[in-house]
């Protein structure tokens, strides 16, 4: 219960930069409707809608950083606690970011699609998708381990926390999908194992939330 | 029965050490409840980090602080409970606004009596709308304080709380702390560097410099212990010298503390009156750094 | 009841509380059997502090000006005028010893004290 109200003050605090997470898909939307399409439209408007999940996923984390926030530090909870709702809502982002770009996919997969040039073997998109989301997942996790870490550092280097990952996920993903003759290998494993990977990534997540929580619990948080 | 007792508390920060060294040496001190308590010191002399401690929002190296018996390890949610905070600066997340807080508060604390937040906004004017950055100084503190008395509390926790306010509400407030420990089941901490404020209805004083106690007591006894005098720089005989506490002196006289002891009387020729705690406190302070 | 406290007094303002109430209980403003306000809702009336209106009625209490009955607070006690002479000649005994304890201090005579308390008497 406390979770649940501990999850709403995240979503409060990030309200504004949730409109981010409608507005990316939306534009995937009418860029796609623009173009001819090829069978990676749809995983790029994913990985663009991850990429913006990914920002705002660590909102919380970054906002209760800044100075002014004392009232939400005192609030009468267990230790930990907080940091538990401040990844719910990580989680919650990507699932949101990801399912919305997987929808702008859908309806791009519709509207007809060819098949890559550039792969030899069969894609297997459900596994890609997998692929993304899990990886995505990794990177917020890795993201708030560090913002809990770094909770009193300065607000250049919480701003690098926050804004490197996503462009590190982003540049490299798309990166794999138009150079694919250098990285047909990693592509691969991509393609073949997309739910390992996912589960791999779904388990770090929750071991890293366990660890930031510890963290936490230790500062009396 | 002591709603706050905080024992043998010491922090010291290493950053600030190298520059000069700031550290909490050993603060114990209890209120009881019914009670108002000053903290006072000058800025720097480790008020904040006191209050802080006891908020759980800076972890002391060791010592304990119990709200009415019970610590925060043991129990954090009704420790948090227990306590209004109100502290010098508005700790509000700025882009929130007066209806966020008022949500939150009413998720988190069952005490919480909307009817009452809401009459406390409407008398004090703050709107509902805007984010608490677009708010005043004064209102900002008038926020914080309807979010703490519309809840049920055993301890207020003031830190400079009354900076930033206009005379009609601060007279206003102090009313409003006055009736929060009437039933006697409540008490109030407040530290500030001003006690011209306070000086009226605080209970005892605790007097922190340098991260040490210099003294705690009873405000009663503290300014029986004293007069102040003052006299021409030809009447500071080095056998009076010797007597006086803290002596200021300018081009045309001095001013200084004379212990009060039983029977005796500062030399006629001086004149000598009740001090306020700001004087006892400044001339204090002017001794130590002569001792120094 | 009227309570007026200077902060301008050489006296504490425990000491104005407690002349203040002396001086009516006396001069029958306040008739015995009285039940004065607690010490509590005085002190916030004031806007003095818990502590010195505490000190107040303890002191009006031990000089039997009020009892103190638990439940219900303080009362104020019949003065009769024998009591009320004692009462008298104890706070004047007490004023003069702090007056003989200055003028020791000071260094005066007895003679010139004598003088002082002639002037002070027929003033």
């Amino acid at each position: 219960m406390t979770l649940l109200k501990l999850l709403k003050i995240d979503i409060k605090k990030a309200r504004w930069n949730l409109m981010i997470l409608v507005t990316i898909p939306l534009i995937g939307l009418a860029v796609l409707s623009e173009r001819e399409l090829s069978w990676s439209s749809g995983i790029f408007v994913t990985l663009y809608c991850l990429f913006g999940g990914i920002v705002v996923a660590v909102v919380p984390f970054a906002a209760e950083n800044a100075e002014e926030a004392g009232f939400l530090e005192m609030l009468p909870v267990k230790p930990g606690l907080s940091v538990i709702s401040h990844f719910t809502f990580s989680a919650l982002c990507i699932m949101v970011s990801g399912g919305l770009g997987l929808l702008v996919g859908l309806i791009a997969s519709l509207a007809g699609s060819s098949p890559s040039p550039l792969y030899p073997g069969s894609l297997n998109l459900a596994s890609l998708y997998d692929s993304a989301f899990g990886v995505a997942l990794l990177f917020t996790a890795i993201e708030c381990l560090l913002l809990t870490i770094c909770r009193y550092n300065t607000l250049q280097v919480l701003q690098l926390i926050r804004i490197l990952p996503a462009f590190v996920f982003f540049f490299g993903s798309t990166g794999l999908l138009q150079n694919m003759e250098t990285t047909s290998a990693i592509f691969r494993i991509l393609n073949e194992n997309g739910l390992v990977i996912f589960i791999i990534c779904a388990v770090s997540f929750a071991v890293l939330a366990a660890v930031s929580r510890g963290i936490a619990v230790r500062r009396g948080r | 029965m002591d709603l706050l007792s905080v024992e043998h508390l010491s922090k010291q920060y290493k950053k600030t050490q190298k520059q000069g060294g700031f550290s909490l040496q050993n603060i114990s001190f209890s209120v009881p409840a019914g009670y108002i308590c000053g903290y006072v010191g000058r800025n720097g002399a480790g008020k904040t980090t006191t209050l802080n401690a006891i908020m759980h929002l800076v972890r002391p190296d060791s010592g304990e602080v119990l709200i009415d018996g019970v610590s925060f390890e043991e129990d954090p949610v009704s420790y948090r409970r227990q306590i209004g905070y109100v502290g010098d600066a508005s700790y509000f997340p700025k882009d929130f606004t007066l209806r966020d807080i008022r949500e939150i508060l009413a998720d988190f604390y069952p005490s919480f009596d909307m009817k009452n937040f809401d009459r406390l906004a409407a008398r004090w004017e703050l709107p509902a709308k805007p984010k608490i950055k677009t708010y005043s100084r004064g209102m900002k503190v008038k926020l914080m304080f309807a979010s703490v008395l519309a809840r049920d509390t055993k301890i207020l926790i003031l830190d400079e709380a009354t900076n930033g306010l206009d005379p009609m509400m601060r007279n206003e407030l102090l009313a409003m702390l006055q009736e929060y420990v009437e039933d006697g089941n409540h008490s109030i901490l407040f530290s500030t560097h001003n006690m011209e404020d306070l000086q009226d209805i605080a209970d005892y004083i605790f007097f922190i410099e340098e991260g040490r106690k210099v003294f705690f007591q009873a405000k009663d006894e503290l300014l029986e212990e004293y007069l102040l005098v003052r006299g021409g720089l030809s009447d500071l005989t080095p056998e009076l010298t010797g007597r006086l506490t803290g002596i200021q002196k300018n081009e045309f006289g001095f001013s200084a503390l004379y212990p009060v002891a039983e029977n005796c009387v500062p030399p006629a020729g001086l004149l000598s009156e009740k001090p306020t705690v700001d004087e006892i406190i400044v001339h204090m302070l002017r001794q130590m750094r002569e001792t120094v | 009841m009227k309570i007026i406290i200077s902060s301008q007094s050489e006296l504490p303002i425990y000491a104005q509380i407690e002349e203040e109430i002396k001086n009516q209980i006396l001069d029958g403003t306040i008739p015995e059997g009285t039940l004065l306000p607690s010490i509590r809702k005085l002190a916030r009336e004031t806007g003095v502090s818990v502590i010195t209106t505490t000190r107040a009625y303890s002191d009006l209490e031990s000089r039997g000006y009020i009892a103190s009955q638990p439940g219900r607070g303080s009362i104020v006690l019949p003065q009769d005028n024998k009591l009320l002479r004692e009462q008298y000649r104890k706070e004047i005994k007490e004023d003069l010893t702090h007056a003989v304890a200055a003028a020791r201090q000071t260094g005066m005579d007895r003679q010139e004290f004598d003088s002082l308390l002639d002037s002070v008497w027929d003033s």
